[in-house]
Formats: structure tokens, C-alpha cells, sequence
């Protein structure tokens, strides 16, 4: 290139063919087409050979820049015992895998994948999920490896990310509920339809058909999977209840079934009546459909993850005669020996034995970004990041044994039901009032007719099968969940949303939750822009090829100029000191003040041509997210609130002025965060914590709601029980707001099926509840407080969201 | 009156084919992903374009 920087700024900018961001220059090309990386003109090359070019025909956006990605490693796939674990199905001709792609984006991208079998011989069939960005791959394992495909996977841009546990495993159980839904449908609309005489008093027309008849029979076999398939989960769950001594909503539902069940085969078999099979079977339908509501799940998210999900898979262990092979990282034992590549991070807790030079970024862990300088035996700990150089270390410890690892193992881990049942009291109350009543109702007939009070009694425990009960909370909540994720707040599951109600303690995360890491600063010219103007594309090149933070933010403030940068050779880089370049005659250098040959009392990043200083990084305050302020003070009103960070304690006042001084903590270790939380706790306080990285992991699981921040495609957040986008952290205050009244739609619901339960009861009591009015009264309460609790949790959310204008 | 007794039956098992229909369609995996395949049908089948 060697052009002088002075000449460079040119005014029409480059767009890279496959990716579409401004190419530094024109180095890379093919054809008329620009490239601002090699991996975007490999892709592209890729495409081309095998008539793929239609690709960036489909969509302007198609391709994703190739130049943040690293380079893969997928030797470890060559090892039989994990590539294994990632095959779902294999025999002799045929694999079968499913790998998350997590560049999949757009319709481009489905059509490309699916063609794979054109790129790769022995590939039979790649299906994508654009939702769960999900490839299913079939291949010959006699022409291909697994290796082969994630490379050419990587190489065209879509790096597979391999987890230990798919979650395909947990959609068997979902299916099932599927199949009971559809059975106790099919069931309840036949069986009502084939009553249809019953109702309009035609019985007796049918004559020997209907009561008595085949009919009756006809409809017991068409009830049978109803109650020993579609239903049985409600009878184990009571049961397991019962054996825990614990009173569940399954207990008086389990009672009312059984009483429907053997009151409808007492009067069939008998003679005496049609049974109540119709309301049977639409109760388990109604009921099912609850449960299939409150598990509904955002399928892109995964809230699960731990930290198998974030350390490598495997790590290349050094033989005593130098060559590594791939090895598993729970396989890892102290005393080995491995080798870490710069960008991969480290699996295991041990002693550093060899690095040319090197930082290791422990940002992932602590949140503090700045890479920590390193020495020979100093101990290293998993979850550091290589930076500049390959590191060997002598592993201490095994992976599962890890410091950062007991953020998993310690703190009490939160109960794993998210769904939302009605409270343990209310429940035992309601069967014991049930249970007395139909008690009651036999002594009391029992006397004057054995007959009416066997009849009036089962009435009772039909009558009132708190159907109403147990569909309220699961619709309410799991609507507003899914109004949620309207506004970018993506909850676990519907219990959340009763948490969230409950919350008067807010603790928050700052870099990454509170502050965003962007327009943070901007550049403070030392001459005059002209000049300054000419060297900025040089400094801009240099900022670029730099993983160090201040160098990004450099790079950013400069890109924010519209400087474009230069094609450098022979960079050297400083850890923890700066970056020079010899370029035209002169050194260019950009790092700290003494770094540069100022005096080292200023602080700041400075770049600076020969002596000359140009221009330093002026540092912003920092820069809240949209709305910050104003949304803190709104929860100051609700509870309080508390600042806990891993970073270095600011010279400002800032943070004091927004939350209490004694609130406001700095240099947290991930350990100390957790204890904050939990200390809270034991005051007596419900805690939400907010936090994004790893390194509030702990106290995300600890706090009785933990939300994290994700700017991203939410695929690195840590397990939490919601997933806000940055920019909706805002809204929290209105979130919050409708969780909590929600209860008055939950108690109105109830007082609803109260009315109900009494007009029932009032028949039932007196012996005079007729199928029909029980087929009638049983769907209509279910019904009424189907749509009650829906509408009432929408009005709800409009109410709170009010101002928000969508 | 026992034509209606057949009726029925026919009616039923009619209503069976249905419900075997459906746990065909979940067991098979068709609801699981509802987005793909609508992008998926708009591709066009002829493949090589030689452009430029």
C-alpha cells in the first residue's frame, strides 16, 4: 500500500460484497468485489465455486462480518468420546447431529445451510431452525467427519457452537402433554356431542340407546384414556403430594375426578343415568390446556445455562515429547499439562508454565475488562482468557473443582418449579371445606334416603373440583409473560411474574447493566483538527488491531469521527502499556501518558506522532442507559436500591448521588456480590438482582429474581430468570408495577369461580344436580375464568405500560 | 333406531382418523419449528445462477 496517511481519507467508502460494513481498503478483492476481511472473501470465494452466488441475490444483509470471529478449533471433534456426545442417532452409514448456529439470522442463511450437501459431499441433509437457530445434519460417516462439517460451517461464517447437553432432550415431555391435550379434546367434543339427546331431554326418545343402552357404554370407552392417560398426571402428582405431606391443587382435583369417574360407571353400569363423562373429560382438556399455557417458553433463550455451557469443550493436552492431542475438560487431572491459544479460555484452575508474553483477561469472571499482567508459576484460574500469546499450564485442579466454578455449587439453589400454583393454605382449606361439606351433605340425607345421599354427596366433591382455581393463576401469569415479551422482557416462566410482584430490594450490576460500554468517549484534539485529520487513520488502524479496552474505545471514538483506517505492518504491542508503530519515518505511538514520552502524572490514552502529541481519549462520565435516571428513582419509591460492581471505584461521585452512599459498592468479587444478595435476604428483603455478566452469576441465582442484561443475541447471558435487552431496563419500573397487580385480576378470578362453586354447590347440597347442568356449569366456569383472567392481565399490562406509547 | 347405533360408529371412527392425524402431525415434529418452512417455500428450486 504505502500511501502516506495524509492522502488517505477517502471520501467514498468501500462496502465489503459479503457483509456490507466499509472495507479498510481495496487490498482484497475478486471480480468488481470488495472485501473488508479474508474471512468475508472466503465466504464469498466459497459461494462462488459452487454456484452459491445467489446467496446475496436473497437478502442485502445476508453475510455477517467475518472479522470479530476467532478461529475455531474443532480438532478436539477427531476424539471419538466427544464428538459422540454430540451425535444424536449413528449406525454404519448414517450420523445424525444437532448443532446450534448461532449466525443464523436470515432467510439467506436458511437457503445456503440447507444446501450444504452441494458444499460438502457425504453431507446427506442439513434442515435449519431459523428459531432455535438449530441445524439438524445428517451425514455419511464414511466420507465425512464431524470435524470436516464444523470447519466448512466456520469457514462460510456459521461457527457451530457445541453444547454438552442439547436441548432437544427436554421437548419429549412437551410432546406428551401435546398427545393428552389432543386425546381429552377429541374425547370432551365427542362425548358432549353423542349427550346431545341427554341434553335436550330426548333420552327417553332414544329409548334403550341412551341411558342404559350401548350409549352409555360407548361413552365409558371413550373416557377410559381420559382418566388412565390424559389425566394420570394429576392422580401422581397428588399422590407424590400426599406421600410429601403436602397439599397441591392436584389433591382436590384428583378427589373430584374420581368422584365424576365412578359416579358416571355406578350410573351406566346400573341403569340409572347418563354419568357425567362430558364434564370429565373437559375438565382434564381445560385443566391440560392450563398446564400447556404456563409452560410456554421462549424457544431462543435458554435460561439454563451453566458453566459447561461457557468453557471450552476440550483442551489440548501436552505429551512429554511436545505434541498435544485434544482431550475432554472434565477429563482434565492436576498435573497435567496444557496448551491455551490466544482467545480460548482457560478450563481449568492452575499454574502458569510457559507464555512468550502475555494478559490474561479475567473480564468473563470479574467483570473488570483490563487484562491482568502475568508471571512464570503465578496461579491462573478457569475462566481467564489468553490474550496476546499461547500460555501452557500445569493444571491444579479439575475443571469441576474450579474457583469460579463453587459460583455453581454454593448459595442455596432456587426451587425448580416456575409454574404457578395456588398457595399450600388456600389449597388445604379448600379440600377440607370440600371433603366436610360432602360429609356433611351425606349425614345429612343419610337418615331420610341412602340413595339421594350417596347421589348429593359425590354432587358435592363433582361439583366443586377447583377447576377455576387452577386455570386463574397459569392463564393471568402466563399471559402477561407473553406481554411481556412484547417489551424485550423475556421471563423463565410464569412464577416469575409473581415474584416480580413481591420484590422490595433492587441490586444492580453497573458495567454492562447500568452503563452501556458505548459512545463512552471522544476524542480531545492537541493540535489542529487538520493535522490531526491526516493522522487519524493511522492511529485508527492501530486502535483496531489491538484487543486491549482502551484501544476499542479509541477505535470507536475514531470510527465516530469518520476517519477510516489504514493497512499497517509491524505493530508491536506493550501489554498494559501502549502500542507503537514505525510508519513513514516517524513512530507513532498510542497507550498511556509515559508510554508515550509525556509525563506520566496525566492519565488517559494518548496517541502521539514523534513527539508531537495529536489527540488523547477525553473520558465521558458515565454513560447510563436510556432513561437511567429517571427509572432509579422510580424504584427508590418501591424499595431500595444498591449498586454492587467488580470495578475499580470511580473519582467521581457519581454513583453516591444515585444511590445511598453506604449502598454504592465497588470491587465486588463475584463471592461478596452473592453475599450481598444473601445478607439482604436474611433481613428479611425479596431481591431482584440485575446483572449481566458471569461474574454475577451467583447472586443471579441467589437473589429471588434475577434478571440479566444482554445487548446481544441473549447467548451468553448466565442462568437467570428473565433476559432484558439493555435498552428496555427502563421499563422495569413498569414491569414491576403490573406484576404486582396482577393479584387484584387473580382474587377477582376467584371470586368469580366462588359465585359458581355456590350455585353448584346450592344443586349439589339438595341432591338435584343434573349431568347437564354440571356439563354446563363446570366448561362455563372454566371458560369465564379463562377469559377474566387473559383480558384482566391485559388491561393490566396496558394499564402500567400506559405511557409508553406502543 | 340402530342405524343410529352405526351412524355413530362411522361418525367415530372417522373422528379417530382425526386424532391419529394430529399425533401423526406432533409426533413427526411439524409443529415444532413454525417458521421455517414458510421461508423455506419461497425459494426457488432452479439452482445455478451465473451471474456475472
Amino acid at each position: 500500500m504505502g500511501k502516506s496517511p495524509e492522502s488517505k481519507t477517502k471520501p467514498s467508502v468501500l462496502l465489503c460484497t459479503h457483509c456490507g460494513e466499509a472495507c479498510p481498503d481495496d487490498s482484497l478483492s475478486s471480480g468488481d468485489s470488495f472485501f473488508c476481511c479474508v474471512g468475508c472473501q472466503t465466504v464469498f470465494d466459497i459461494l462462488k465455486a459452487n454456484n452459491l452466488g445467489d446467496f446475496y441475490r436473497l437478502n442485502d444483509e445476508a453475510g455477517k462480518s467475518q472479522r470479530k470471529l476467532g478461529n475455531q478449533d474443532y480438532s478436539w471433534l477427531d476424539v471419538e468420546k466427544l464428538a459422540d456426545r454430540m451425535i444424536r442417532y449413528k449406525d454404519e452409514t448414517q450420523h445424525h447431529i444437532a448443532i446450534e448456529l448461532p449466525a443464523i439470522h436470515c432467510a439467506s442463511c436458511v437457503w445456503l445451510l440447507e444446501r450444504l450437501p452441494q458444499l460438502l459431499p457425504g453431507v446427506r441433509n442439513c434442515v435449519i431452525d431459523i428459531t432455535r437457530k438449530q441445524a439438524s445434519i445428517q451425514y455419511d460417516p464414511q466420507k465425512i467427519n464431524l470435524r470436516q462439517i464444523a470447519e466448512m460451517l466456520a469457514r462460510i461464517g456459521y461457527p457451530p457452537h457445541f453444547q454438552y447437553d442439547t436441548p432437544l432432550d427436554k421437548k419429549q415431555s412437551d410432546k406428551s402433554l401435546i398427545y393428552r391435550i389432543g386425546l381429552s379434546g377429541f374425547a370432551f367434543g365427542n362425548i358432549m356431542l353423542l349427550s346431545f339427546p341427554e341434553y335436550f331431554g330426548l333420552g327417553a326418545d332414544a329409548g334403550s340407546l341412551m341411558v342404559g343402552g350401548a350409549m352409555g357404554y360407548l361413552l365409558l370407552i371413550l373416557s377410559l384414556p381420559v382418566m388412565f392417560y390424559a389425566g394420570s398426571g394429576f392422580f401422581s402428582a397428588a399422590w407424590y403430594g400426599l406421600k410429601a405431606r403436602r397439599a397441591t391443587i392436584d389433591l382436590p382435583i384428583a378427589i373430584g375426578m374420581i368422584a365424576l369417574f365412578s359416579r358416571s360407571v355406578y350410573e351406566i353400569i346400573s341403569g340409572t343415568g347418563p354419568g357425567y363423562l362430558d364434564s370429565l373429560s373437559g375438565l382434564v382438556f381445560f385443566l391440560l390446556i392450563g398446564r400447556w399455557f404456563q409452560s410456554y417458553t421462549f424457544a431462543r433463550l435458554n435460561f439454563d445455562r451453566d458453566y459447561r455451557d461457557y468453557f471450552p469443550v476440550a483442551a489440548h493436552r501436552l505429551s512429554p515429547d511436545g505434541s498435544t492431542e485434544p482431550v475432554a475438560s472434565e477429563d482434565l487431572r492436576p498435573g497435567d499439562h496444557i496448551r491455551i491459544k490466544p482467545g480460548q479460555l482457560i478450563p481449568a484452575d492452575g499454574r502458569l508454565t510457559a507464555f512468550t508474553k502475555a494478559g490474561i483477561d479475567y473480564s468473563f469472571v470479574t467483570g473488570e475488562a483490563a487484562p491482568r499482567p502475568v508471571a512464570i508459576n503465578q496461579e491462573v484460574f478457569a475462566g481467564g482468557r489468553a490474550t496476546a500469546s499461547p500460555l501452557e499450564i500445569e493444571v491444579t485442579k479439575e475443571t469441576s473443582h474450579s474457583y469460579l466454578l463453587q459460583l455453581w455449587q454454593r448459595g442455596a439453589s432456587k426451587e425448580e418449579n416456575h409454574g404457578v400454583q395456588p398457595s399450600e393454605t388456600l389449597v388445604r382449606y379448600f379440600t377440607l371445606f370440600v371433603l366436610t361439606l360432602a360429609a356433611g351433605t351425606l349425614a345429612w340425607w343419610y337418615p331420610t334416603d341412602t340413595n339421594l345421599a350417596f347421589k348429593a354427596a359425590t354432587a358435592v366433591l363433582i361439583i366443586a373440583c377447583p377447576c377455576a382455581l387452577a386455570l386463574a393463576a397459569p392463564f393471568a401469569y402466563g399471559t402477561l409473560q407473553r406481554l411481556f415479551g412484547r417489551q424485550g422482557y423475556y421471563l423463565r416462566g410464569p412464577g416469575v411474574i409473581r415474584e416480580l410482584g413481591r420484590v422490595n430490594a433492587f441490586v444492580f450490576d453497573k458495567t454492562g447493566t447500568l452503563v452501556d460500554n458505548e459512545d463512552e468517549e471522544s476524542v480531545d484534539y492537541h493540535t489542529d483538527e487538520h493535522t490531526a485529520a491526516g493522522y487519524a487513520p493511522v492511529f485508527l488502524a492501530m486502535a483496531e488491531r489491538s484487543d486491549h479496552p482502551r484501544s476499542r474505545a479509541m477505535a470507536r471514538a475514531l470510527r465516530a469521527t469518520g476517519v477510516q483506517p489504514i493497512t499497517l505492518h509491524g505493530l508491536t504491542e506493550k501489554i498494559g502499556e501502549g502500542l507503537i508503530v514505525h510508519h513513514h519515518g516517524q513512530d507513532f505511538r498510542l497507550g498511556k501518558a509515559s508510554f508515550c514520552g509525556l509525563p506520566s502524572t496525566k492519565s488517559g490514552t494518548y496517541a502521539v506522532a514523534g513527539t508531537v502529541p495529536i489527540f488523547s481519549l477525553k473520558p465521558a462520565g458515565p454513560h447510563l442507559r436510556p432513561g437511567g435516571k429517571d427509572f432509579l428513582t422510580e424504584l427508590n419509591k418501591k424499595g431500595s436500591i444498591a449498586l454492587i460492581s467488580g470495578d475499580q471505584k470511580p473519582q467521581t461521585r457519581f454513583w453516591e448521588r444515585l444511590f445511598q452512599p453506604d449502598r454504592t459498592h465497588f470491587n465486588m468479587s463475584p463471592f461478596s456480590k452473592q453475599e450481598y444478595v444473601a445478607d439482604l435476604q436474611k433481613k428479611g428483603n425479596e431481591v431482584l438482582m440485575v446483572g449481566d455478566g458471569l461474574n454475577d452469576a451467583g447472586a443471579l441465582k441467589t437473589a429471588n429474581v434475577g434478571l440479566a442484561v444482554s445487548d446481544d443475541e441473549a447467548r451468553f447471558s448466565p442462568a437467570c430468570d428473565g433476559i432484558l435487552t439493555g435498552d428496555e431496563l427502563h421499563l422495569l419500573p413498569q414491569v414491576l408495577r403490573a406484576s404486582s397487580n396482577l393479584k387484584w385480576i387473580l382474587w377477582l378470578t376467584f371470586g368469580i369461580a366462588f359465585c359458581y362453586n355456590i350455585i353448584g354447590l346450592s344443586y349439589a347440597v339438595s341432591g338435584t344436580l343434573s349431568p347437564i347442568i354440571a356439563a354446563i356449569l363446570m366448561p362455563l366456569s372454566s371458560i369465564t375464568v379463562v377469559i377474566v383472567a387473559t383480558l384482566g392481565s391485559w388491561l393490566v399490562y396496558s394499564y402500567s405500560f400506559r405511557h409508553q406509547g406502543r | 333406531m340402530k342405524i343410529i347405533l352405526l351412524l355413530i360408529l362411522v361418525s367415530l371412527l372417522l373422528a379417530v382418523g382425526f386424532l391419529y392425524a394430529f399425533f401423526w402431525a406432533v409426533g413427526t415434529g411439524q409443529y415444532e419449528d413454525e417458521v421455517t418452512p414458510s421461508i423455506r417455500i419461497l425459494f426457488e428450486d432452479a439452482k445455478p445462477s451465473n451471474d456475472d
